[in-house]
Parts: structure tokens; sequence; C-alpha cells
């Protein structure tokens, strides 16, 4: 068979990884010359210069230090290594996987290149990867790690990375081979579960009534550290554990001297892998285009902003309501947001329903209130009272039926025959009210729940409950309609900023850009907030100063806080619609 | 039905299409035709809506696009190279959709009339992702046609289809011209536009070329005679042989008020 010379071969497959980082470090700071970039890669810089200068200060690049302890860490990160690398023996099910992507395979598998060609290319891309994940382990796990610099540390990680992910490679190969051979995954999983129990009872056998000192009931900490230090450090636990420890003793050393004297033994480890992967090769190029494929459509999913559990084998919902031929427009875009929200809901929000409508009845009759049965729905209401809090500021991130969801398809939505106020309207308006109606049902827990909470000794009156709950009823659809305005509108003014080039952005200037983003919106929603809040508290505080019962209060304020915050809605609504109608996808 | 001018659209420092004019009557059928990168499809996207001309006036059915987009947008449909369907959509809920968005009340009569004649009557219940790219195009048809639009864009309408679909692609253009209907269509298939089309638009850097029906541009660019092929034509054009010649048909209608 004609072998490819190895040395032009090596050469163009390194010219490939250097020439795409040199580009792809070249469009990144060509793209600083627009201004969002530039202003995202300063302020992601000055975030990591902080963060970075923080960790140092705290802590040193080498870390604590954790001399006295080194032993029984060093062991349980040799046990730790174990038990991943067992991993790779015993979770796998399919054939072995080269992750390319598909314009590499497309490229170098039709090209005159060897299987192991192709696995060195592998192995040399990994490298740009693996030292810069490294470096970011060597910076940010500072506390915990040895007295070493940062250099005993970056090549500790590298060593360790690089060791696993050839042991990764070479025990597929294998399993591989073996699948071939006719063991298929579950026979395997229990021979090797069962080879693994066995050396593992009997070395915890060796360590229970040969190493002295084995705690009692009584005994603390202090105790099983030292004897599990013991034990790790004698006899045959010692003997198996030894090659894991070798992975790791680049990473524990502490001076010159002892990184000298533990890479040579972590090295051979490696360049035995490294034959080891050599020698194993299987035929992986099948199952490698297979698992390219389907990882560029789910990377599509992901930079539609979509999640990809949920994307895959749609199945035909039932709409949530019969939609007429005529009549409002944006209702239509309404039913068609509800579908895509998920049939499952239409069950689960029934059953919800009822749940709460049981809860609520319980609560309120005093069912669980008594003696100390109040501990349930105190329980309840703490659960209730943090997902109520963390829908407010989660929600609109998690439900994404509005712009988000179709931004691949703003043509068509481009050329519906209504004004742009009703688009975004239509838009606008499903993901809130899915979010109100879990919202409500959580606050129907709280009313309910609290009837049963004693505070100083009394529960709260029904009024008060009922006061409260209806006034944050009244208020929840208003915010939440202002807080999914915000998300669309970066969509409709910075298309950019959410959703830029195929690729998918990396690197500081994009992290910086996520953080004004983050920041921007949390204003904004803050902002927006301020009308409706000081509203809200000047109708309360009217009303008390005029001895109007308190529940009352909460309602009214409710009802003038919702008139606020609908206001501000409309009013953003008219202007995202003008800037839908002048949208211009092309110009981004 | 449409007129279109001194359309132009511009993206940074490129000029994509650069004062463009024409027009398109009832029953004509107007073939856009020009190397890559000449303007079609901004042209197009402009025409539908999609996009806003940096300058010009487009005019569908005498409505100003720009005025009053509502009133245009309703006698329009687009069909793009790439048919565009929501995923998480039946076939069925497409046309439910379109049909409450176009306003359109015999919608309930008229989706299984045209899911029979577009050979999506058995389809009607899947979702996009389990229909091949022709039938996603039959579906993108069915949509767009639900609402008896005045004025058809085709972009690429060819495209991923096979021989069956092309067929019926073909047939489904030329009723829509035979039934009155203002059609453009964009296509790099040459053969299509002299099969289909009564007029063509020649473009090339953004600009118009030639403007006609066949026979005219065929007797100003041909120089094998009037039985040259378009594609012969086409080749002189863009090339750069073929200039803008003195002797052009004022097919350029007069400003509009």
């Amino acid at each position: 068979m004609t072998q490819p010379p190895l040395v032009p071969m090596f050469r163009a497959l390194a010219y490939l990884q250097a020439q795409s980082f040199a580009n792809n470090l070249r469009v990144r700071f060509r793209r600083l010359k627009q201004p969002k970039y530039l202003v995202g890669a300063l302020v992601g810089l000055a975030y990591v210069g902080l963060y970075l200068g923080q960790t140092l200060r705290l802590h040193g690049v080498g870390g604590v230090s954790v001399n006295r302890f080194r032993e029984l860490m060093q062991g349980i990160g040799a046990l730790g290594v174990l038990i991943y690398l067992a991993g790779e023996w015993i979770l796998p099910g399919k054939r072995a996987v080269l992750k390319f992507t598909e314009t590499e395979l497309a490229f170098l598998l039709p090209a005159p290149l060897t299987r192991r060609a192709l696995i060195h290319f592998k192995l040399l891309k990994s490298q740009v990867p693996l030292l810069f994940t490294s470096a970011l382990f060597t910076l940010i796990g500072g506390r915990g790690g040895s007295d070493g610099t940062w250099l005993y540390r970056w090549i500790g990680w590298w060593c360790v990375l690089f060791t696993l992910n050839l042991h990764a490679l070479g025990s597929s190969f294998v399993l591989t081979r073996l699948l071939d051979r006719g063991l298929t995954p579950w026979p395997r999983r229990f021979l090797f579960l069962g080879g693994l129990g066995a050396v593992a009872a009997g070395l915890g056998y060796w360590a229970w009534s040969q190493v002295p000192g084995v705690p009692g009931k009584e005994d603390g900490f202090v105790a099983w550290r030292d004897w599990l230090t013991a034990a790790v450090s004698q006899g045959p636990v010692h003997a198996v554990l030894t090659p894991f420890r070798w992975v790791l003793g680049p990473w524990f050393a502490r001076d010159g001297w002892e990184f000298a004297r533990s890479l040579p033994p972590a090295l051979l480890l490696l360049g035995l892998h490294y034959l080891w992967v050599l020698a194993a090769e299987v035929s992986f190029e099948e199952a490698s285009l297979a698992a390219a494929r389907k990882r560029s459509e789910l990377q599509a999913v992901v930079r539609r902003g979509q999640n990809p559990l949920t994307q895959q084998a749609r199945k035909p919902r039932r709409p949530f309501f019969a939609l007429a031929a005529t009549g409002f427009p944006p209702v239509a875009l309404v039913w068609k947001n509800l579908i895509a929200t998920g049939s499952g809901l239409n069950r689960r929000m029934l059953i919800g329903v009822g749940l709460w409508m049981v809860m609520v009845g319980w609560g309120f009759s005093g069912g669980m209130s008594g003696g100390k049965g109040w501990t349930v729905p105190l329980l309840l209401s703490g659960i209730s009272s943090v997902a109520l809090v963390a829908s407010l500021f989660f929600g609109p991130q998690l439900l994404r039926g509005d712009f988000r969801q179709d931004y691949e398809c703003m043509d068509v939505l481009k050329t519906f025959p209504i004004p742009g106020w009703q688009v975004v309207l239509g838009q606008l308006v499903s993901p809130a009210i899915l979010l109100t109606v879990a919202q409500w049902a959580l606050l129907g827990i709280l009313a309910g729940t609290f009837g049963a909470i004693p505070f100083e000794g009394t529960p709260l009156s029904l009024g008060s409950r009922l006061g409260l709950a209806l006034g944050l009823a009244l208020l929840l659809p208003g915010f939440n309609l202002l807080s999914f305005v915000i998300p669309n509108a970066l969509i409709l003014v910075f298309p950019a900023w959410v959703h830029t080039g195929k690729e998918g952005p990396v690197g500081i200037e994009v992290m910086g850009q996520r953080l004004l983003v983050a920041f921007g919106t949390l204003f904004v929603l803050l902002l927006g907030m301020v009308p409706a809040s000081l509203l809200v508290a000047a109708v309360i505080a009217t009303f008390r100063a005029v001895s109007i019962p308190l529940p009352l209060a909460f309602l009214v304020g409710g009802a003038a806080g919702l008139v606020v915050f609908l206001v501000e809605f409309a009013a953003s609504v008219w202007l995202l619609g003008r800037v839908f109608e002048r949208f211009d996808l092309t110009r981004e | 039905m449409i007129e279109v001018e001194g359309l132009t659209k511009v993206y940074g420092d490129f000029v994509a299409v650069s004062g463009l004019s024409f027009s398109v009557k009832p029953g004509e059928l107007l073939g856009l035709v020009g190397p890559n990168g000449a303007g079609k499809t901004s042209t197009l996207r402009c025409c539908s809506g999609i996009i806003p001309p940096t300058s010009g006036r487009i005019r569908v059915c005498g409505h100003d696009l720009s005025q009053d987009p509502v009133a245009a947008k309703r006698q329009l449909a687009f069909f793009s190279d790439e048919p565009r369907l929501f995923e998480y959509l039946t076939v069925r809920q497409h046309l439910v959709f379109t049909g409450r968005l176009y306003q359109v009340p015999d919608a309930a009569d008229r989706i299984p009339r045209i899911l029979e004649e577009l050979d999506l009557a058995s389809k009607g219940d899947q979702m996009p992702g389990e229909l091949s790219r022709g039938m996603k195009q039959k579906v993108a048809i069915a949509c767009g046609l639900l609402h008896s639009p005045q004025v058809v864009f085709f972009d690429e309408p060819l495209t991923g289809l096979d021989p069956l679909a092309i067929r019926r692609m073909k047939d489904t253009i030329r009723r829509l011209s035979a039934e009155g209907a203002a059609i453009v269509l964009s296509s790099h298939l040459l053969h299509l536009l002299e099969e289909l089309c009564t007029h063509v638009l020649f473009l090339k850097n953004g600009r118009k070329v030639a403007h006609g029906t066949l026979t005219e541009v065929r007797s100003l660019f041909a120089l094998g005679g009037p039985g040259e092929s378009l594609e012969e034509v086409f080749l002189r054009i863009a090339e750069g042989e073929g200039e803008i010649p003195p002797t052009l048909p004022a097919t350029v209608p007069p400003p509009l008020p």
C-alpha cells in the first residue's frame, strides 16, 4: 500500500491548523473596527483583568498550600483519574468517533491520507484547546493546589488532560474492536463493572484488615483522614494507584526538583498511550461523519437560540384554541407561538392547575394548620417564593416563543400584511401569557399556604392574603410583558449582538458584549419598573393614610401599577413596530 | 400591477441595485436575469417588502409599498429559493395561520382544496421536518396562493426540485399568469425563462442592461440573428459585450404621480 510521506503530510495539517488560528485572530481583530466589538473587547478585558487580579491577589497562582494533606490528596486524585478512565470503558455504547467538523471531513476523508494521519491531525488539533484549557484551569483553580509555580501547574494540567484524551481515544478504538467481535455494550459493562468491583472489594478488604487504626463510629474526620492517608500510601492500594499518581505527578510538584523527577513517568505514560492509540486504530470515518452531521444540526439549533433538547423529533401539536379565519391578526401569532410551546404543556398545565386548586383549597380551609402541621406549607411556600422570584428574572430567558424563536423566519414575518406593531404585539404576548399563568399558580400556592403559617403566632388573614395575591397577580402580567420587550428589542435593534455569524461568535469581545447586554437588560428593566413602583407605593401610602384596609390598598395599587406597565408596553410595541418595519437583516 | 421606479439598494459601500425601473402588467411574466451579484435577489426582496429600499418607489396594485405596506402586501406573494416554514406547525396549521393573517374569510373551504391541488392532502398533519424539500416548496406555495395574490415573486423557484416537481411548479406559474397575476421570476435557468416568460430584464452590477420581450432583447443583442438562444445573449451581456443599446425599447413606465 502506498504510504504518503509523513513530513509533508504533517506540514500540511500543521499549516491548516496554524492558518485557521491566524485567520481567526485576524478576523477578530478586524471586527474590533466596529464600535460594538471594540466596546465589548474593552469591557471583556476589564472583566478578565479584574477577575484575575482578584484571584491572584487572594490566592496567588500557586494557590493554597496542601502540603499537609498532599499524600491523601494525590491518592484521592489518582482514584478520581482511575474512576474517570473506568468510565471510558464502561459508559460508551457506540463506535469510535473522532470529532471533526463537517468541512474538515469533506476535505480530509477524500484526501490521500492514511487513517493514522487523521489521528495525528486530530491530536495536533486538540493541542490549542488543551493548552488553553490548562492555562485557564491554572489561573482559575488557584486555590487548593500545590506550592509549585504556574508553569509546573500548567504543564501538569496539560499532562493530565492530554493523557485522559488519549486514553479516551484508545479505549474507544478497543471498544469498537470488541463490538465488531460481538461484545455488545451491556455485557461489556457488566464484565468491566464486575472486574472493577472485585478489585475494589479486594483492596477494601485488604485496607480494612491490614491497615491499622480503622476508625470507629465515634471517630471524627481526622481519624478517617489519617487512616485513608495510610491506606493509599502502602501495599496493593498504593501499587494500583501508582500509574494514576504518575499522571498527576507534575501537577503536584512543589519545586523544580520534584517537577523534574515527576515529569518523566508522566511523559512515559503519555507516550505509551500515544503508541497504544496508533496501534489500536479502527475504522472511525463513518461514525465520525454521522457525528459531525449531528453536531452541525445541533449547533444550528443552538444558533437559532433554541433548546437542542426540545428540537429533536418534533411532533404535531394541537392548538390551544381554534383560530377563526378573520379577526385581529396578532391573535394568529399568539396561536402559532402557543402551539410552538409544546403539546405536553396542555396536560401539564391541567395537572398543575388541579394541584394548585387542591393546595389552595387545603390551605384556605386550614387543613394543614395546627401543631407542627405548618412545616409542609412552609416548605411549599418557600419553594413557590423562590420559583416566583426566579421566574421574574429567568422566565424571559427560558420562554423564547417570540422573535428569538422565529429569527430564521424573519423574512416570512416581514411579508405579513399587517403593521409592524401588530407583529411585535403578537410575538411578545404569547410567552408573557405562559409565564403569567405559571406565576399565578405559584401565587395561589403562596396565598393558600400562608394561611397555615404562623407569623408571630398568627397566620395572615384571608383578606390580607387575597389582597396581596390579587395585587401581585395584577402586576405580574404587566411586568412580564415589559420584560419580554427587552430581549426582543435587542434582536430587532442589535441583531448582530444576539446572533452574529454562522459559526457563532466567541472571544473576549463577545464576552464583553454579553456582559453589556446582561447589565443593560437589568438596567432597562429596573428603569421601566420605577414609575409603576412609585405609583404602587403612593397608592398604598395614601390608602393607609386614610385608614382604608391594607388588602384593598394592595389591590388598587396593583391595578394602578398594571396600568403603568401597560402604557410602557404599548409605547414599546409601537416603537418596536416601527423598528420592525425598517428591520433589514442584510445590513448586519 | 407592479411599478418600480428608481429602485436603489445600498449595503454599506456596496451598491446592490442602482436606479432600477420597470413595470409588470397583469398576465405578464417577467424573467429577472443576471450573473451572480447582479442584484436580482435584492430587487425581489425590496419589491416584496422584506427589506426596505435605500431609495426609489415600488407600487403593487396601485399601493405604494413604503406608504401603505399592509395593502400592498395583501396583494403579493413571495417565494424564496429556500422554503421557510415554521418548524413547529403542521402543514394544515401553516395554512390556517396564513388564512388569518391575510384575512381570507373562506379559508376553511379553500385549505382542503388547495392541499388537494398541490398533492398535499395526505401531508396535512405532518411537520416540515418530515417533508422533502419539494414538499416544503409546495407548502410554501400553498400558503402563498391561499389569498389569491395579484402579484407573485419567485426567487429561483426550481432549486432542488425533482423533474416531476419542476413540471408542477412550471404549471403553477403558467396557471397564475393565465389567471392574470403579474409575475416576476428570478432564475439562472435560462431555458426556463425562455419557456415561461413574456418579458426579460437583464441586470448587471445592479443596473438594468436590457428590458423587453424576449424577441426584443434577442434582436438587440443577438449577433447570430433572432434565432439565437437566450443563453448566448446572456453570456454576451455577462462578459461585458452587451452594453445598453441606444435603441432600447421604452419599457420604463412614465413617472408616477
